[in-house]
């Protein structure tokens, strides 16, 4: 079920909310939980029943373990091994075996065959979360919990899908809390409010540049040379794309969760503000790099025994979340490019500490907010072009190499300007005039969007959004405008009201052409 | 002001504005789906019915009642005028000319007119691409594709009352009242306004160049040619002519005709290697129309009015390659009413 799909708005969120706070009105707090985890199982069981026993094997599996962990000291170190190895196999198995087969069979040239198999959902995220539960089970930082708690710790259907990808210290103590009915109402005010600019985010504008990014992309596999205009405008409709979809979905989820009186950790806050690339992975994905960074990089040894181990761990790490998003040699580069990246700028950072830079500082922060941001698009083609041939074409492309072409149809409209650009090796080429017109002007509306207005965290900080106090910062950022909207906050009122009721409405009116969320892959 | 008050506003204010929309998107009809009165400065022009045309010609026929009905591709939408003062004598005549639309799917459309409006004569243009399918698949496609169509009708006439995609095709509507936008009449007609900024800034050599590139691709595919056996060669006009014989039954008068292309086309045709088959396609449906009904073969009309030109040296007769104008439809509609063996 989706949450951009009429039974999930109108038929299952407003019975399931109905009956959980009608039985958290009869003091029946442990029913109402048993009646969330129902409804959580029949949310992920409506695309694949099947996979129920999955995910219900995963967590009676993963429970048991838990508790043996936090109370046995004997063998726990064995015992973890085992409960990561375990949960590990099986997210291999669904992952990556196809994979494993593909390239065995290529570099080999074996032909052994595997059915494909099919992904089942959410299964990188809740196999995340249950890892993350059992070494804190080992390391004795879990609490007694019951299972029916557990269970709606890994199934609490806002974030089961696709995150944010929960922390039980987080979120386990939440659903101990006693229901309080006085603010159950400003619960769904600020839940919905926050559902309401997500499902907008989601559904007017990712899903409204998505067929720009996907007839770019997808043609590439037939038409190769794209020339810098059609490539920059492709690679940035997905850039687009990427982030107001998982985005939005990220705030739906945390709408959602508030409606029930859940609080969930931040997962975006404004990433393509940052002006380097360390900043824009405090930003972007928050939860995954928070989990890669607990239980990879400082379990690799993190910054500990020098700087060359520090740089290797910071590239597994990143190479390995790269990895998560899939089985692909797109996403290994993709993830290994930006452990580079990674590594270039710390390793920057330290050459240059004490250096002073001779220009204005305004100049200083563009132009490192231009690069950290062409490096995050640049990733972005390798992650989403559908082969290496492809990607380094776009690229060669984005570099002008392809050379510099417009449409006719714009060309004979822009008068002497046209004459002016052709002068100056600007060349047209025939059709697609009305694609590559709107496909720049989603960019140009959209862009300075993502740099001007605050973000949702930004609006909701005063009615605790998240379990983030990330609030209108501005270093490290390039945000243009500040000053204008530093101020602004979600407050009950009038004009709040309307704008609420636009974004909502304009979802709603986009539920006649249903898309998926690009992270449900993953 | 209260939590309360605010759920409450923002459920009222949603409330309204759906229902706005809804008014708004009905009003504008930017589809032409709705019966609904065109405005001179709203929405006389239809600029984004061009994006849906099979969405609405499955509706707005039933809004007109017509006795006639023209079926065809996107050469008849724009090459036979419904108004042409040979057609006046046969009632409300509608064109239900679709871009792309292969002749099956055409005569699914018309047959669920025929069930409830009162036909009396069918003109139809046909072409080579359109027959090149395998008999049996058309069989099994007619039958099915009828029911969906019944079933697609609430939500068709929801979505564009209730959609993003109306609301921005109804403000693109409201924008764009001018002559030179693409448009499509109540009765069917495409007046190929598509075609006029086009000329006019970039030439009609343009329009050929992007043709003839366009075609190229067509031809290179060649699949649905490929596929064919023997046995399917020999049976091609077949399934058209099944499906007239049908209509012949129910009494409806019914004229057909090979629509007429630009030289270029048949030139492409032979640069791919297709002009043979091309030309067994005319010669297997000449013999088995002619026979049924009032035929025209315009192959050779099209040849011999390929180069005719207006005094801004634009053609007379073509837009590009693939695409006669109405002027030349002008001339052929009393040679198809009349029937002709050979033109």
């Amino acid at each position: 079920m989706l949450f951009n799909s009429f039974e999930f708005l109108f038929l299952f969120l407003p019975f399931c909310l109905f009956v959980f706070i009608s039985l958290n009105k009869q003091s029946k707090h442990e029913t109402a939980m048993i009646w969330l985890v129902f409804c959580s199982l029949f949310f992920y069981g409506w695309w694949s029943p099947a996979y129920l026993i999955l995910i219900a094997g995963s967590m009676v599996f993963n429970y048991i373990l838990g508790q043996q962990l936090s109370s046995v000291r004997r063998y726990s170190k064995l015992l973890l091994w085992i409960g990561v190895i375990t949960n590990l196999s099986f997210l291999g198995y669904y992952k990556y075996a196809n994979f494993f087969v593909d390239q065995l069979n290529f570099f080999s040239g074996t032909s052994f065959h595997l059915d494909r198999i099919l992904l089942p959902l959410a299964i990188s995220f809740f196999t995340f979360q249950q890892i993350a539960f059992l070494v804190d089970s080992y390391r004795h930082e879990t609490k007694e919990f019951n299972f029916l708690h557990y269970s709606l710790f890994v199934t609490f259907f806002p974030q089961l899908i696709a995150g944010p990808i929960v922390h039980h210290k987080e979120i386990l103590p939440q659903f101990l809390q006693k229901y309080n009915s006085k603010i159950e109402l400003r619960n769904i005010a600020i839940g919905l409010s926050i559902f309401a600019i997500g499902f907008f985010k989601k559904t007017v504008i990712a899903d409204g540049i998505a067929p720009y990014s996907n007839v770019f992309f997808n043609s590439t596999l037939i038409e190769t040379s794209p020339s810098f205009f059609v490539a920059w405008g492709g690679s940035l409709a997905y850039t687009l794309q990427l982030y107001f979809d998982f985005s939005g979905y990220s705030d739906m989820a945390i709408g959602l969760a508030r409606m029930f009186g859940i609080i969930l950790p931040l997962n975006f806050y404004s990433p393509y503000k940052a002006i380097n690339i360390s900043e824009f992975w405090r930003r972007w994905h928050i939860t995954l790099s928070n989990f890669l960074r607990d239980y990879v990089y400082i379990a690799l040894g993190g910054n500990r025994n020098g700087s060359f181990n520090r740089y290797r761990n910071l590239f597994l790490t990143m190479f390995l979340g790269g990895l998560w998003h899939g089985a692909g040699w797109n996403f290994a580069l993709w993830g290994a490019l930006h452990g580079s990246y990674l590594i270039i700028h710390q390793g920057w950072g330290r050459l240059f500490k004490h250096k002073v830079i001779p220009i204005p500082n305004s100049i200083k922060v563009f132009s490192a907010w231009l690069l950290t941001f062409i490096a995050v698009v640049v990733g972005w083609v390798f992650f989403r072009a559908t082969s290496l041939d492809s990607a380094v074409d776009i690229l060669i492309g984005m570099s002008g190499a392809n050379g510099f072409a417009i449409p006719n149809a714009i060309s004979v409209r822009l008068g002497i300007f046209g004459d002016f650009i052709t002068m100056l090796g600007v060349t047209t080429f025939l059709g697609g005039g009305e694609s590559f017109l709107n496909n720049w002007l989603w960019i140009l509306i959209i862009l300075p969007t993502c740099l001007i207005l605050p973000n949702t965290q930004d609006l909701f900080v005063n009615n605790i959004g998240s379990l983030s106090n990330n609030n209108h910062l501005t270093a490290h950022t390039f945000w243009p405008l500040h000053a204008l909207c530093k101020k602004t906050q979600w407050k009950l009122s009038n004009s709040w009201a309307w704008l609420i009721s636009f974004a909502f409405i304009l979802g709603i009116l986009s539920l006649a052409q249903v898309s998926e969320f690009l992270y449900f892959q993953f | 002001m209260t939590i309360h008050s605010y759920l409450t506003r923002v459920f009222s204010i949603s409330l309204g504005i759906f229902i706005i929309v809804g008014g708004f998107n009905y009003i504008i009809n930017p589809y032409n789906i709705h019966n609904t009165e065109r405005i001179t400065g709203i929405n006389t022009f239809k600029p984004e019915a061009a994006k849906r045309i099979r969405t609405f010609k499955k509706y707005q026929p039933f809004h007109i009642k017509p006795n006639t009905l023209i079926l065809g591709n996107s050469r008849v939408e724009m090459g036979i005028n419904p108004k042409h003062k040979n057609l006046t004598a046969l009632g409300n005549v509608y064109n239900l000319g679709i871009p792309g639309m292969r002749f099956k799917d055409q005569a699914t459309y018309a047959n669920l007119i025929i069930q409830s409006e009162q036909i009396t004569t069918l003109i139809i243009g046909i072409d080579f691409s359109d027959d090149i399918f395998r008999y049996d698949e058309v069989k099994k496609t007619l039958n099915t594709t009828k029911t969906v169509l019944w079933l697609e009708e609430p939500k068709d006439k929801l979505s564009s009352l209730w959609s993003l995609d109306a609301i921005k095709s109804s403000i693109s509507t409201l924008i764009n009242q001018h002559s030179q936008v693409s448009n499509r009449y109540n009765n069917g007609f495409n007046p190929a306004n598509d075609y006029l900024p086009i000329l006019k800034l970039e030439g009609q050599k343009v329009l050929f160049k992007q043709k003839m590139k366009t075609l190229d691709q067509v031809f290179k595919d060649k699949y649905w040619l490929e596929k064919m056996t023997d046995v399917d060669k020999s049976r091609l006009g077949s399934n058209v002519a099944i499906q007239v014989k049908q209509w012949l039954k129910q009494g409806i008068h019914v004229h057909v005709f090979i629509n007429p292309y630009h030289n270029d086309y048949y030139q492409k045709l032979k640069e791919h290697n297709l002009f043979t088959d091309f030309n067994l396609w005319r010669q297997q449906v000449s013999q088995k129309l002619s026979r049924l009904v009032t035929f025209c073969d315009f192959t050779e009309l099209g040849k011999s009015k390929s180069n005719e030109r207006l005094n801004n040296n634009e053609l007379r007769y073509f837009w590009e390659p693939s695409h006669y104008k109405k002027e030349l439809g002008d001339i052929m509609l009393p040679l198809i009413m009349k029937g002709c063996n050979s033109v």
